[in-house]
């Protein structure tokens, strides 16, 4: 399909904040509402970080980065855990950048596939993510409730990532090919 | 006098998503319009062909959004809206969208009202001053804190209503709007804009008579071009499906054997059976269902209606096993199916509760879990919105989802699949559903469903961005298989057209099981009332 | 569906300054975490807690340890053995050892952490989002980012609703064994699978429909927006201004002493 016959919406400034709005809200709902259940120790993990891969993935390093922060401090406003929205903006935030990043820099080099990804580069971006988002709460938890407390909810995060790669990715390919002009939607 | 709205020689085509083609077939093909100051007119077509579009471009949305090529001018107050920005237009053009939820930007009622006047940069007091006329003038001013997504239908239309009056541009355009509220609110409404001169251009899909009572001039919009109505001709109108002929008192023909609604009455069994069934919402004890007998029967098609509110949905849900009764039960007959083929046996099962109504979601018994899934899988609940469902990327696989599950062979689901791609009028198979137009989306989840032949189908206010011709073919199509037909809606005309037989809901009570007087109620002004025997 | 922690009210805290009641918080949190002794911060948290008492009640005081006291509980046994000082009180095996030292350092972590809950718990309860969002743009946040902020609000019930309306949608094309609980937790994903897929397509085409809202609503003017209720002159607060030098001063004050 010819780039240049589709229409330029894509970079007015309504458009590109409707985009961030929606993404807050889309990643709000699935930190919020969409969970399952796991090993009963650990109760549940949510797939907030599914969408955050699938904004990198799809929309690009900075969508991810802002709808990644905002939406899951967002969740824990309207859930009760408002004392972590600041660390989980920044936590979560990083992460979609880092991935989007990476994600980005795989494209360039597999200039071939362009709509598909090496599994070194998605293996890449779930490590980045990973050691971002785990870090930082990591960090930002040991202040808060020491680091011996905080290293124990370094597997739930790094699960919770795996979560987020294994259905993330799936989930893009998935839209992609159900709503093809959302190949147009990245800046 | 100028004229506040100028169309002339309008050419438009969308752009085409395949590779075959530049452009599909034009929309408007030299479409020309002029509508002076204070003018009110109405448009009136079928489905899909083009109110949106038209609306879209008078308010400068199109092609700005769509691309596509356009040829023609199309000017407001003298401006070229092909040549100018949507923002730069606010004070001059309004449009109220014909599903509101897709206009509301903010979480309370005045917020919404004060943002375009925020946009136009006017000081807060003056800002204050609007904001409250205007919520006492459309009766909105206890709900001023209130989140605009939680109002009812009619309720957001009337604060849209009220966003446009507060910025007062001399021309309003509204998509469909006032077909949902009722005739008391749009009569008020009308007559405010007739008084303060504004210019008002309303779309609409069924020519009202409303529009011929107060004297709007009406034009029909079919084929790309515009063609006045007149009453005592009225040829377009009808083929077109925006009003009724006068003398077709049914509009779904007879079935296969030739029976028609009517006669076929007494030989008709029940496929559910209703008795004493109770139901509140957890959390909410104002609302409260209770029905202590009803026979949804097949073959046959019934239509639940009532104001909003009365229960429609909420039996609704309880019949397709969504809700769980408190009380009471809900009876599957098999001997009412009259096509055994359907993919499960079943013997006469029950499903009664102890215990409090809840969602079927949460954790429940096993044995409950059982009941509600037999349910689940007795009828077909077709939405309102096409798109809770969609999410292949082609028709194709959209059909044959629920085949595969059911352990059916590949090339019977093939040949299944090309007949409801046929039957249903949708594109070739290898289209994907979500770039589809909204009727077209429709129609395909219809599909879907007859494909499963479910012995119940519940149509819930599918009337929307169908045409008549369409949904007649439809509701022929479901009962032709044997199923029990249950249409809901608020449209009364729509239920005496469509209805074997018309159940009248009031307040979580069916107040009219078998004769169908449709009758609205003792505050709003009922257009027309017909009586049906079974 | 869904709610912040607001509540509404008339206490004097629900009557302050939104820009105050920011500031006080960060700077009481900040306090909290700071190096201090296990007293300063019992001091601190103590304040707080009549603080919350005096302007709500003393239920809800304790309200913001509910959900928190599972963690609470995990930091008092996991701190000590990495904080060895004093004589041994208890001992566990070879290496889990309680000292005073231990219980002093997870004293201080559960204070701390009791504390910030209940200063965040504070803020919303007493403060709306739309004042919050207004005292974010005071603070410097652009407009732009608190537009967004606010639509996403306008939007996350909706999306709650939509979702609910997905999965009933999808639950009712499955043939009947597959109806009911699943435990089987891959059959569990392959079922909601489809649902984050209808959700994620509805989401995005409804970005140009708000894209288009926001324009004919005069978003991306040339001209200034002016702000229908905004916060009132920041010289008409001073009064309360005060009342952050006080608690400021009884904070150091708990410091120093």
């Amino acid at each position: 399909m010819d780039q240049k016959k589709y229409p330029r919406f894509m970079q007015l400034p309504a458009f590109r904040l409707a985009t961030l709005a929606i993404l807050i809200a889309v990643t709000a709902l699935f930190t919020y509402m969409i969970r399952i259940p796991i090993a009963p120790t650990r109760g549940y993990i949510n797939f907030g970080d599914v969408s955050i891969f699938f904004s990198a993935l799809i929309f690009g390093p900075f969508t991810a980065f802002i709808t990644g922060g905002t939406g899951t401090a967002l969740a824990d406003l309207i859930s009760g855990y408002s004392q972590w929205a600041p660390f989980t903006f920044f936590a979560h935030g990083l992460q979609g950048l880092a991935i989007g990043l990476v994600v980005k820099a795989g494209r360039r080099r597999d200039r071939e596939v362009p709509s598909e990804l090496g599994f070194f580069t998605l293996l890449s971006a779930f490590l980045a993510g990973t050691i971002l988002m785990a870090g930082i709460y990591f960090l930002t938890g040991g202040i808060m409730v020491g680091f011996a407390a905080a290293s124990t909810e370094i597997p739930g995060n790094i699960l919770q990532n795996v979560a987020g790669v294994l259905v993330g990715a799936p989930l893009a390919m998935a839209v992609r090919k159900a709503y093809p002009p959302i190949r147009f939607y990245r800046w | 006098m100028k004229p506040i709205l100028e169309i002339e020689n309008l050419r438009f085509s969308y752009p085409s998503y395949s590779e075959n083609q530049q452009e599909t077939a034009p929309l408007f093909q030299g479409l020309s319009l002029r509508m002076h100051p204070g003018e009110i007119r109405a448009i009136a077509g079928a489905p899909e062909n083009g109110k949106t579009s038209l609306s879209h471009i008078i308010t400068g949305l199109i092609p700005r959004y769509t691309g596509g090529s356009l040829e023609g001018t199309v000017r407001v107050a003298g401006i070229d809206v092909t040549h100018s920005e949507p923002q730069n237009l606010l004070e001059h053009a309004g449009i109220i969208f014909q599903n509101p939820d897709e206009q509301l930007l903010t979480t309370r009622v005045d917020s919404e009202i004060a943002f375009p006047l925020e946009s136009l940069g006017l000081p807060p007091s003056e800002i204050e001053w609007k904001v409250k006329t205007e919520l006492e003038r459309f009766d909105l001013a206890s709900m001023a804190d209130r989140n605009p997504a939680q109002l009812s239908g009619g309720e957001k239309k009337r604060l849209l209503c009220a966003v446009l009056a507060a910025v007062s541009p001399p021309l309003w355009v509204l998509d469909e709007t006032l077909d949902e509220v009722d005739p008391f609110w749009r009569k008020r409404i009308l007559r405010f804009l007739k008084e303060s001169g504004t210019a008002v251009l309303i779309f609409s899909s069924k020519i009202e008579a409303a529009f011929k009572t107060d004297g709007i001039r009406i034009d029909i919009l079919s084929s790309g071009h515009l063609e006045v109505f007149r009453n005592e001709k009225p040829d377009t109108a009808i083929r077109e499906g925006l009003i009724l002929p006068p003398c077709q008192a049914k509009a779904v023909p007879a079935d296969k054997t030739g029976k028609t609604g009517k006669s076929a009455g007494e030989k008709r069994h029940p496929v559910l059976m209703v008795r004493n069934l109770d139901y509140s919402y957890p959390g909410n004890s104002a609302f409260h269902l209770r029905i202590d007998q009803l026979d949804i029967r097949s073959e046959e098609i019934c239509t639940l209606s009532g104001p909003n509110g009365c229960g429609k949905t909420t039996l609704a849900r309880l019949l397709c096993g969504l809700s769980v009764p408190g009380k009471g039960s809900i009876r599957i007959n098999p001997e009412g199916f009259k096509h055994p083929g359907t993919q499960q046996e079943m013997n006469s099962t029950e499903t009664d509760d102890s215990g409090p109504g809840k969602s079927a979601f949460q954790q429940s018994p096993g044995r409950e879990n059982a009941r509600v899934s037999l349910l689940r899988t007795t009828t077909a609940y077709i939405f309102q919105n096409p798109d809770y469902q969609i999410f292949l990327p082609t028709i194709g696989e959209e059909l044959s989802y629920g085949l595969k599950e059911t352990g059916m062979q590949s090339d019977e689901i093939a040949a299944r699949v090309e007949e409801a791609v046929r039957l249903f009028h949708l594109p070739p198979a290898d289209t994907p559903p979500a770039l589809m137009s909204y009727g077209t989306r429709k129609r395909l989840q219809a599909a879907t469903y007859w494909l499963l032949r479910r012995p119940v189908a519940i149509f819930d206010e599918a009337d929307s961005g169908l045409s008549i011709r369409d949904f007649t073919e439809i509701l022929a199509l479901f009962r032709d298989t044997g199923s029990a037909v249950l249409i809901i809606t608020h449209n009364a005309s729509f239920a005496e057209l469509f209805s074997d037989r018309i159940v009248m809901m009031r307040e979580g009570a069916v107040i009219e099981g078998n004769r169908g007087r449709f009758f609205y109620g003792k505050d709003s002004a009922k257009d027309s009332a017909g009586e049906i025997d079974v | 569906m869904f709610s912040t922690a607001y509540k509404p009210g008339n206490s004097l805290l629900h009557r302050s300054d939104g820009r105050i009641k920011l500031a006080m918080l960060i700077l009481w949190t900040a306090a909290f975490l700071a190096p201090g002794s296990l007293m300063v911060q019992l001091r601190s948290y103590s304040g707080l807690l009549l603080l919350i008492c005096f302007n709500l009640s003393l239920r809800e005081a304790f309200k913001p340890l509910k959900s928190i006291w599972p963690l609470l509980v995990l930091v008092f046994i996991i701190t000590p053995p990495f904080h060895q000082g004093g004589s041994l009180l208890f001992q566990l095996g070879n290496w889990y050892r309680i000292t005073p030292e231990g219980l002093r350092e997870a004293g201080i972590l559960i204070i701390r952490f009791s504390g910030i809950t209940s200063l965040f718990f504070l803020f919303f309860r007493t403060t709306t989002i739309d004042t919050f969002i207004l005292v974010l743009r005071w603070y410097g946040l652009p407009y732009n980012a608190a537009l967004v902020i606010t639509i996403a609000f306008r939007y996350i019930p909706s999306l709650i609703n939509l979702y609910k309306n997905i999965q009933d949608a999808h639950a009712l094309r499955r043939p009947p064994l597959q109806q009911g609980r699943i435990y089987n937790p891959f059959r569990r994903f392959t079922h909601l699978f489809p649902s984050l897929v209808s959700v994620m397509i509805h989401s995005i085409k409804s970005i140009p429909s708000l894209s288009m809202a926001l324009e004919i609503r005069g978003f991306g003017r040339h001209n200034q927006r002016t702000t229908y209720r905004p916060l009132p002159p920041f010289t008409t607060v001073t009064k309360q201004f005060f009342g952050i030098i006080i608690v400021l001063s009884l904070l150091i004050l708990s410091y120093l002493l």
